[in-house]
């Protein structure tokens, strides 16, 4: 069981982590540039956009204004966003669940199909069974994710009408976008869970529990799958954050309403507190996961308690 | 005493009676559901500076004079109106009987309140040059209201219908800020019902409207961004119309069944821009003969007919046909690459020269291809482009900070009078015009004292020839929104109004 | 079962020749200068289609560009991206895991949260304000995606590396006084190498991809430069009349992801005496 010490240390880190997040999203903000042109329309002018300019606030020096941002954080207001008048963590929390929601099924998937096929081939290495996996893995690996999801959307909803064609709209509705965003995650876990298998396969503990006459399921999930964990879970972790920072172009595909996609389009139309509040959360939410990632390996493989 | 049977009769007699000329003022029927690429982020009339932002507005709110389907000006709020001698002072009588969609009568208050609003700087109303020469605002008494300006302004209505919407105190007051922009309240033919963002806008028939009672019940504006993805709506029946699809994607939308396209005049103008305020005194584009050369240089037909699927129609100058009455007369520059080339030997350039134009991507339609194209045809009469390819948000961030000798814009049509155009894209003192001459400056002042159409026409016509004589720009064309539309649906805007009305809308079986 | 194998990789190594001949010189022998107009031949068939022919055999883009020419020019900038932005990234990758996990502690605290920090941050913003500050070009886009793919392979080796520490022959090795560039080069790195060469394998056709997503939101590597990318987000608006235009630059990263996939494949089977063939 880890001490408490080592709990504390790791949640300091985590604000640590934060903060600093804080500081780049920010400056970021900066150097995307000004929003007021993108905020007013092209009748405006020049002195027009100067009075809108102070009126925003943008007038004060960016280490007023970052402290300001902080503070009014803390205290969970994250500010107005430019272009819907609304504060920012209304307008992120009510488009955050479509994302995670997303983001989930696509992961579930993706570990459901990747490990899946990873233990078949592991199981049966160089068989035509594992080609066949291969194959596909590397295909789910090197197509391009709004080619796959347009050609879902034209095969499944338009030809077929298996699904409808975009939005959230229920449980069908889930199934496209999960695939399309999943299929590459599904296929890099897939790759991994075959090689970490394969080399636990060769290791010592292995072949002695087989010499003791141990059934070959009890071998491969109670004493490889344990061997496996620790890799596999900083792979899931990882990818697991990339789709939700990455979905913007299946939620563009797909017109789902979540986060990415208004990240993308607060960039681009000079919205920046709702860049920011986005980052902010989409931050914690990684923090919080790598956490547990961590905390989960270490109580998987002491062996990786990294103490001096 | 009738017998029961008689009473019976009459009973049913006199509820025919009654209910006859209400069928025949039909019941709003059906759902409209219609695809557009981006939505409104504010639902705040005073708050909002796209186009989906100005076609939620004229379906939801209205301002003392509307827009009719038609694009007319037409009383609204205001059933009638007088303007003073001096031309100052506008007295607007309001129309009785108008209610918010939450059923509370409009007042004398709100229409002060909401102007007030409009013009207040903290309000951070995007739209605020439009009507910043309001000067105050005053109740005459419960049905009129007077609105004082700074200064003369032939067009003021048509600026006011476009930026001054009215919405209720009241409300506003109650529900604050935020409540307002979560659920608006107007007096528009349709109502607001919900929102999900980046997602859908559902909105209902006002059946107590003044005016015009919407055809159709239900109205579902659906965000989708990705034209391949509207367009599988429209073939699998997800949705109705869908808006603004790509240019090459017309045959394949009229070959699906049950489907017809519409090609409609945008009433938004094309030009290359050719930046001659800003940058060295030594430009090439400060020479006319110059500029001239370079309108010779394009092939607009080619661009039109390959590129944009004629989804575009060549503007002989600065003006466009479908919102202003352009000289039968004028002929535009004609494609001569030889006369380009000759030109420009003459005006000191005989090898051409180089210079950097900067294109937006996503921001107009087809924008890269035409920028490429462009550049291309440029680079056959020896100007060598630098073109740089800039995403939309950057390129607007960049216009004012960096100096662009070249760009392609567009103009759109927000108040159905070219002097919109030349105010703010045209005269040296606009923010976004990069032309500069004295001469066009000093009609374009002219023209704001100009209050009969008649003379309005000819005197932009003039302004029109002047321009097309200094080649101040490069003109190009107006282009057509492409839009596909069930056969089930009935509905035509008015070539020119891009900002779309729907309440003539209606859906059959 | 060696024949096979024998098989599949001679295929892929053809297929990679191809690439990196076509990336060195592709832009010599295209038929046509692949940002070369013509409006006339906008939108062409390939040479199957009763309307095509074989001026060009692929097709041509919306503005007449050749699609060969396009696919054999465009190679050099997948191959460039590939090859700088996962050798950066994956250098600086392996040294931060090594680092990390060797010393634990505070440096690997310190690395790990700032491996964290910029994984956090999501990509496309980090693209978006970066290539907007700097500008689009070749360079940018191998600068924006080297540093934000370092991390896979930090968090990987550093999982590797802390585990191989506890190992026998790694404590003997220190138990003798090895210096540790020794232990890192001779002990360590052989080990970690199979992991890190699966991910290697596995990220050049991300990387490629990835180089596509930002072409998709006009922050590539800019025209006339062609690129596989720059085709493909061209070619979206057109995918249902089209298809030629957004499928062959499709297919070819497809094929180099796939045979770079099975040639790394290859190499880790022969190189790790462990694993099973």
């Amino acid at each position: 069981m880890p001490g408490t010490g080592y709990l504390v240390e790791r949640i300091l880190q985590a604000i640590v982590c934060i903060l600093g997040i804080s500081v780049i999203v920010f400056a970021i903000t900066f150097l995307i540039g000004d929003p007021v042109h993108l905020l007013l329309p092209p009748e405006a002018s020049a002195s027009d956009r100067e009075v809108f300019r102070a009126a925003m606030g943008l007038e004060r020096p960016a280490l007023e204004r970052y402290g300001l941002f902080l503070f009014n954080a803390l205290q969970g207001d994250l500010g107005q966003s430019y272009r819907f008048h609304m504060p920012v963590i209304e307008v992120v929390l009510e488009r955050f669940p479509a994302t995670l929601e997303l983001a989930v099924a696509a992961i579930v998937f993706a570990i459901v199909l990747g490990i899946g096929s990873g233990m078949l081939s592991a199981v049966r290495p160089g068989s035509a069974w594992d080609r066949l996996v291969e194959f596909v893995a590397l295909s789910g690996m090197a197509a391009p994710t709004f080619w796959v999801g347009i050609m879902l959307i034209w095969l499944f909803a338009v030809e077929w009408q298996l699904f409808p064609t975009s939005g959230r709209s229920g449980a069908l509705s889930l199934v496209l976008p999960a695939i399309t965003l999943g299929l590459y995650s599904a296929a890099v876990i897939s790759r991994m869970t075959r090689s970490t298998l394969l080399e636990a396969l060769g290791e010592d503990f292995v072949r002695t529990a087989v010499l003791k006459g141990a059934p070959q399921r009890a071998i491969l999930f109670v004493h490889c799958l344990k061997f496996v964990l620790p890799a596999l879970v900083t792979i899931v972790s990882l990818q697991f954050v990339l789709l939700l920072a990455g979905a913007v172009i299946t939620e563009t595909v797909f017109s789902w309403p979540g986060v990415g996609r208004l990240l993308v389009q607060s960039a681009s139309g000079g919205d920046y507190p709702v860049v920011q509040g986005i980052t902010l959360l989409l931050s914690v939410a990684f923090v919080l996961i790598q956490l547990l990632a961590d905390l989960l390996q270490f109580a998987l493989d002491p062996r990786l308690r990294s103490a001096t | 005493m009738k017998s029961f049977l008689q009473r019976s009769a009459l009973v049913l007699a006199l509820s025919v009676a009654v209910a006859a000329p209400l069928s025949l003022n039909a019941q709003p029927r059906g759902t409209l559901t219609v695809a557009l690429p981006a939505e409104p982020a504010t639902l705040d009339p005073h708050k909002g500076n796209t186009r989906y932002n100005y076609l939620f507005n004229s379906n939801m709110f209205e301002g003392l004079l509307v827009r009719n389907d038609k694009a007319d000006l037409v009383p609204g709020i205001a059933e009638s109106y007088t303007i003073s001698p001096d031309g100052l002072t506008y007295v607007f009588t309001l129309r009785k009987g108008v209610r918010f969609h939450d059923g509370s009568a409009l007042t004398a208050e709100d229409v002060k309140f909401s102007l007030e609003r409009a013009i207040n700087p903290a309000t951070k109303n995007p739209l605020l040059s439009f009507i910043r020469t309001i000067d105050k605002v005053d109740i005459l008494d419960a049905n009129r209201v007077a609105l004082t300006l700074k200064e003369k302004d032939a067009i003021f209505l048509k600026k006011l219908t476009f930026a001054g919407w009215i919405v209720p105190r009241a409300y506003l007051q109650q529900v604050g800020e935020d409540g307002f922009a979560r659920r608006p309240i107007g007096t528009g033919p349709f109502r607001f019902v919900s929102r999900s963002i980046n997602e859908r806008i559902e909105m209902q028939a006002n059946e107590q409207h003044w005016g015009w009672v919407p055809k159709v019940r239900t109205l579902v504006l659906r965000t989708v961004p990705e034209d391949a993805v509207r367009l599988g709506m429209l073939q699998t029946g997800e949705a109705d119309i869908v808006a603004e699809m790509p240019p090459p994607l017309i045959d394949r939308i009229g070959a699906i069944r049950g489907v017809k396209t519409l090609s409609h005049p945008s009433g938004e103008i094309y030009w290359l821009v050719l930046n001659i305020k800003d940058g060295a005194k030594d430009s090439p584009l400060l020479k006319r003969e110059v500029r001239i050369a370079l309108n010779h240089a394009i092939d607009r037909q080619a661009i039109i007919k390959n590129v944009l699927r004629n989804q575009a129609e060549q503007i002989p100058g600065a003006l466009a046909p479908s919102i202003s009455v352009v000289d039968p007369n004028f002929k535009p520059y004609a494609y001569d690459p030889a006369r380009a080339r000759k030109m420009l030997a003459e005006a000191g350039y005989p090898n051409g020269f180089k210079v950097d134009m900067y294109g937006s991507v996503g921001r107009y339609t087809l924008d890269r291809d035409i920028n490429l194209a462009l550049a291309n045809q440029l680079k056959a009469v020896g100007v060598e482009v630098n073109l740089n390819l800039w995403d939309s948000a950057k390129w607007v961030g960049d216009l004012s900070k960096k100096y662009y000798p070249m760009s392609y814009q567009a103009f759109g049509n927000t108040i159905f009078d070219p002097e919109g155009l030349m105010i703010f894209g045209v005269h040296s003192k606009a923010f976004w015009s990069f032309y500069r001459n004295a001469d066009v400056d000093r009609l374009i002042d002219e023209s704001l004292s100009i209050t009969d159409q008649k003379a309005r026409d000819a005197h932009f016509q003039k302004i029109d020839r002047a321009m097309h004589d200094d080649a101040s720009h490069v003109f190009l064309w107006e282009n057509k929104i492409l839009f596909g539309i069930r056969d089930r649906v009935t509905w035509q805007p008015r070539p020119g109004d891009n900002i779309y009305k729907f309440w003539t809308a209606s859906v059959g079986k | 079962m060696r024949n096979r194998f024998d098989l599949q990789f001679a295929f892929a190594l053809v297929v990679i020749a191809i690439f990196v001949m076509a990336g060195v010189f592709g832009g010599w022998i295209a038929p046509y200068d692949p940002a070369h107009q013509d409006l006339t031949q906008t939108l062409k068939p390939p040479v199957w289609h009763p309307d095509g022919g074989w001026a060009h055999p692929l097709g041509t883009s919306s503005l007449g560009q050749d699609v060969l020419s396009g696919l054999l020019a465009g190679a050099r900038v997948s191959l460039l991206v590939a090859l700088c932005a996962v050798g950066l990234s994956g250098i600086f990758g392996v040294i931060v895991g090594l680092a990390a996990g060797y010393v634990g502690g505070w440096l690997d605290a310190l690395l790990m949260r700032l491996a964290d920090i910029q994984i956090s941050i999501p990509f496309i913003l980090l693209a978006i304000a970066l290539i907007g500050a700097l500008g689009p070009s070749l360079t940018n886009v191998i600068l924006v995606i080297a540093i934000t793919n370092w991390v896979a392979y930090a968090k990987l080796v550093r999982t590797e590396t802390a585990r191989l520490r506890q190992r026998d022959f790694v404590r003997f090795a220190r138990v003798c006084g090895t210096p540790w560039p020794v232990i890192f080069v001779r002990h360590l790195l052989p080990n970690v190498l199979n992991s890190v060469v699966v991910l290697v394998t596995l990220d050049i056709g991300k990387v490629i991809i990835f180089e596509s997503g930002l072409s998709f939101l006009g922050l590539g590597v800019q025209p006339p430069i062609p690129s596989w990318g720059g085709m493909l987000a061209d070619g979206r608006k057109y995918i249902n009349i089209a298809y030629w235009t957004s499928l062959f630059p499709g297919i070819a990263i497809f094929l180099v992801v796939l045979c770079v996939n099975f040639a790394g494949n290859w190499l880790r089977v022969r190189t790790d005496p462990k694993a099973a063939p």
